[in-house]
């Protein structure tokens, strides 16, 4: 074969390439054209199906006489919409008009066929009826589900117990019990499942989901059951607040129990129930020996927002963990006014540059500073003083810029000058800049002069003064 | 001796055909895949977020992070789109690397945020953090102003100074979908004890009205650099969309990604030199894979994020220059890596597609050209030039077809007919006209590389922030 034969050759093969690539293309192109027009065709037959079945659902959950059977029979159970907007019905209904449509359903044979994919062999279809069947809360199905409890499929029976989550019943309380009794010790890896077990997770929430009903029946669980039980039972109690006294009792025990998630959990669930005879047990709780029960404990007293919660959570700010200082420092401003005093005490008296650091940090995210700074214009002396004395001890904490900010901005010369007098000892450059610019550019002669003087004498602190004389200079 | 070239001749064209080969076998695996994960995820998709055991989860805060490296005179814009993400609860932390620009105070002054003196604890050592502002009005929004250094450094302290249990990182000028942090954290809240990282996919902001920091109108410009980067970015969703049943990640994670704080901070942050989310995510996995436990990183086959890209054939070549550049180092960390056990061999397909991504050009090119001059020589015969040119040619224009039919399929798409077509167009053209581009790129891109290796300086020293820190 010459050069000239190959040649021809290599062209034929690009030509033939470049052809199959533009068919290619083509085609691609055909179909999504072809997609286009049938989406939209698609998409506009649904939207009309869709709103049909809107107003059929909207008539249903509304006084209006109930339909007899379902639009279009159960032929449409298939049908995604429907399902959708079913689904959202049964979301929506109200406690009159959810029987009414699960009667519907049941005439309508969407139960029955449910009930039957529940029996067949493919597993997705199994989830599918059991989702289903939880939706519809049919008391026929409760057997159904409690069956699929026991399915050979890991999904199946984690939607099995979701199902059964979503309504209450007393057969599917103890089916849940008995489930949760069946738990061992954690895997190595956390609350992942072994093969043929529910996550101990799936079933603390489907308790939780139980609501009040299933509260009795945990409290000797909590007791005497195994750790995860204990730990499952304590996380049901903390999502299912229950101020009876006996669950009271049995939290407080809880909080001396040897595993530290029992412990934390229970402080959480104290912290719902706002139960204030907590108080001195979660005040020693903050001194356990774990961080995170500590850090509940903090949280709970904070939801508690008892005054006598107070001290304990301003010694709690001195924690070696910054989350337990945090939740304190943020359980304090929670309380709100009455624990402000506390706050600023500390902040005066405390030797804890972490937890004064604390105090300021919160309180910084909130508007008491600028109330502060705002008050320094107060007519009453003594309101003014206290506000001046705090925002200097706030801003020898480090939170000078909020201050300079105001310095800056503030529309009241009264409190500009204020904020000169409290910043003055300061010799950081920031402060020192921002002293230059009122200096040079305030609108009052009197915050300018009052600037200068700063730059010049320094303060008190003999550092900043020879920095601040040679900015003045 | 003629026999033995001869036969090195033949070795060399065998190895040409079959790289180009399977290539493009990969590329089909890679369509059917995607295929299949988009069904799934589409059947999936309609109804509310459930856990696995259908009881709805409660919504994870999330902070979103976003770093401020050259003072976009659109930031406003963005951090109002962002502070209006559709997501119950989450924080917006902007990081400005460096002096904070005109633009961004205005932004601060539109938002109302005042200096604050937050305590910055440094869990990751990053260089000093110069003030904090907090939105007084937006009270979740915080923006840090740190000393100039490097992306990933800026990228580590919006870490340090995030409180969520996840953070959302957002690439540069990247307009985030209304859902974004929604779609990125369904998988999460579905599944939070293994979900450590999720990503989705990404598209190209040219051309499309921004309202709001929201992208409101879109549509496909005609300039051949952006239609080749839409073209280039929807075959990036589609092999992200097939990777991630087999591998569960995504080979290039641009707009945004969201990963757990906690597996983050595990593995020291970002590192100098590698902000790309690639890098983070390779970490992440190596370092939970020494623990034994089954973690899951997530492909969302929906768009999160809208990225700008360059309009001239230039800035796009210093941009794919720059591309190549982030996957060799991140590739080459990979390698320092090598401790991997077996449930990682669908990170071993990841490192073997950002390869093939990588060499993708030059082995499409430069076998195209070995086989093409071997047959004028007689050294091949007709059936590999045949299968060469076809694979060159057709196979590629098939993947790039796929790629936009399978965008055709996924939300906000192109919706003007025109766009469409043009995309068509550049499918079949693309082969002969950006690809030996790319892979022109691609070479200079790789010993630029090698060159600078040689003479690259130290990493930036870190310094104690002056921001407080606690204990």
């Amino acid at each position: 074969m010459t050069l000239i034969d190959a040649m021809d050759l290599w062209l034929t093969v690009v030509r033939w390439s470049v052809w199959s690539a533009a068919v290619t293309a083509a085609a691609a192109a055909a179909l999504s054209v072809a997609w286009r027009v049938t989406r939209r065709s698609v998409l506009a037959r649904r939207d009309r199906r869709r709103e049909r079945y809107r107003a059929f659902f909207e008539g249903l959950l509304s006084d209006q006489a109930p339909p007899a059977s379902i639009i279009d029979g159960p032929r449409r159970v298939m049908d995604g919409v429907f399902l959708g907007l079913l689904a959202d019905a049964l979301d929506r209904a109200d406690a009159t008009s959810r029987p009414r449509l699960i009667a519907l359903c049941e005439r309508s044979g969407y139960v029955a066929r449910f009930r039957r994919a529940a029996w067949s062999p493919l597993w997705w279809r199994r989830a599918h009826a059991a989702r289903w069947l939880g939706r519809l809360g049919s008391p026929e199905s409760v057997s159904d589900l409690i069956r699929l409890l026991d399915d050979s499929s890991y999904h199946v029976r984690c939607v099995a117990v979701g199902a059964l989550a979503s309504w209450r019943h007393p057969r599917i309380l103890s089916a849940l019990l008995k489930t949760l009794d069946h738990m061992r010790e954690r895997t190595p890896w956390g609350a992942l499942p072994r093969r043929h077990r529910v996550p101990i997770g799936v079933v603390t929430d489907a308790l939780i989901a139980q609501g009040a009903p299933a509260v009795a029946p945990l409290l000797p669980r909590l007791q005497s059951g195994p750790r995860p039980v204990r730990e499952a039972v304590a996380e049901v109690l903390s999502w299912s607040p229950d101020p009876h006294p006996r669950v009271r009792a049995a939290l407080l025990g809880a909080l001396r129990d040897d595993d530290p998630e029992v412990r934390a959990r229970a402080a959480k669930a104290l912290g719902k129930i706002a139960y204030v005879g907590a108080v001195v047990p979660l005040a020693e709780a903050l001194s356990d020996g774990t961080w995170f029960v500590r850090l509940q404990a903090a949280r709970a007293l904070g939801a508690i927002a008892h005054q006598r919660a107070i001290a304990p959570l301003v010694s709690a700010l001195t924690d070696e963990y910054w989350q337990v200082r945090a939740a304190a420092a943020d359980a304090l401003r929670r309380l709100g006014d009455p624990a402000v005093p506390a706050l600023t005490h500390c902040l005066f008296t405390s030797r804890d540059r972490y937890a004064k650091e604390q105090i300021v940090e919160e309180l910084q995210r909130t508007s008491f500073i600028q109330e502060q700074i705002d008050a320094l214009d107060e007519a009453r002396p003594v309101v003014s003083f206290a506000a001046q004395r705090l925002l200097r001890e706030i801003a020898r904490h480090g939170a000078t810029r909020i201050l300079l900010e105001a310095l800056r901005r503030h529309p009241t010369p009264a409190v500009r000058l204020r904020l000169i007098d409290i910043l003055e000892g300061h010799g950081s450059h920031q402060v020192l800049a921002a002293l230059h610019d009122v200096m040079n550019g305030d609108v009052d002669a009197g915050v300018r002069e009052a600037a200068c003087r700063a730059l010049t004498t320094g303060g008190r602190n003999p550092a900043g003064r020879s920095t601040a004389q040679g900015w003045a200079a | 001796m003629g026999g033995v070239i001869d036969q090195a001749l033949e070795w060399v064209v065998v190895a040409a055909v079959a790289s180009v080969v399977v290539a493009a076998a990969f590329g089909a695996l890679l369509t059917a895949t995607a295929a299949w994960h988009a069904l799934l995820h589409r059947r999936h998709r309609h109804g509310p977020i459930r856990s696995a055991h259908g009881v709805p989860p409660t919504p994870l805060p999330v902070s979103v992070i976003l770093v401020e490296r050259e003072d976009d005179p659109g930031i406003a814009d963005r951090l109002e789109g962002l502070l209006a993400l559709d997501y119950p609860a989450f924080e917006v932390i902007v990081v400005c690397d460096g002096p904070i620009g005109a633009h961004l105070a205005r932004a601060l002054t539109r938002f109302h945020a005042t200096p604050v003196d937050l305590i910055y604890r440094p869990a990751i050592p990053t260089a000093r953090v110069a003030a904090c502002y907090h939105g007084s009005t937006t009270p979740t929004l915080v923006v840090l102003e740190k000393e100039r250094t490097t992306a990933a450094d800026a990228l580590n302290a919006g870490i340090n100074a995030a409180r969520s249990p996840y953070v959302c990182v957002v690439g540069p000028r990247a307009v985030l979908e209304r859902a974004a942090l929604a779609r990125l954290m369904a998988p999460v809240m579905e599944d939070p004890d293994r979900v450590v990282a999720t990503a989705g996919i990404e598209r190209v902001l040219n051309g499309c009205g921004v309202t709001g920091g929201e992208v409101a109108a879109i549509a496909c410009p005609s300039r051949a650099a952006v239609v080749w980067a839409v073209l280039d970015g929807l075959r990036a969703a589609l092999a992200a969309t097939g990777l991630s049943p087999l591998a569960g990640l995504v080979p290039r994670p641009g707009g945004c990604l969201l990963a757990q704080k906690r597996a983050i901070l595990r593995v020291g942050g970002f590192e100098a030199g590698g902000a790309e989310p690639t890098d983070i995510l390779f970490r992440i996995r190596h370092g939970l894979a020494g623990e034994q436990l089954p973690r899951r990183t997530v492909f969302v086959p929906e768009p999160v994020a809208w990225s700008p890209v360059p309009d001239t054939l230039a800035g796009a070549a210093d941009a794919y220059r720059a591309r190549v550049r982030d996957t060799l180092g991140c590739l080459a960390g990979q390698t320092r890596r090598t401790r991997m056990s077996i449930r990682e061999i669908g990170w071993a397909l990841v490192v073997l597609a950002r390869g093939l991504g990588l060499a993708g050009p030059v082995v499409d090119v430069g076998g195209a050209a070995v086989v093409t001059a071997a047959f004028l020589a007689g050294a091949a015969d007709f059936t590999a030039l045949l299968a060469v040119w076809l694979c060159v040619l057709a196979a590629r224009t098939a993947v790039s077809s796929a790629a936009i039919l399978f965008h055709d399929a996924t939300l906000k798409r192109y919706p003007a007919w025109q766009d469409v077509g043009r995309l068509f167009v550049a499918a079949v053209l693309e082969p002969v006209v950006f690809r030996p581009l790319t892979a022109l790129w691609t070479i200079q891109a790789g010993w630029g590389a090698l060159w600078a290796r040689r003479t690259r300086p130290a990493n930036p020293t870190t310094a104690s922030s002056a921001v407080r820190q606690p204990a």
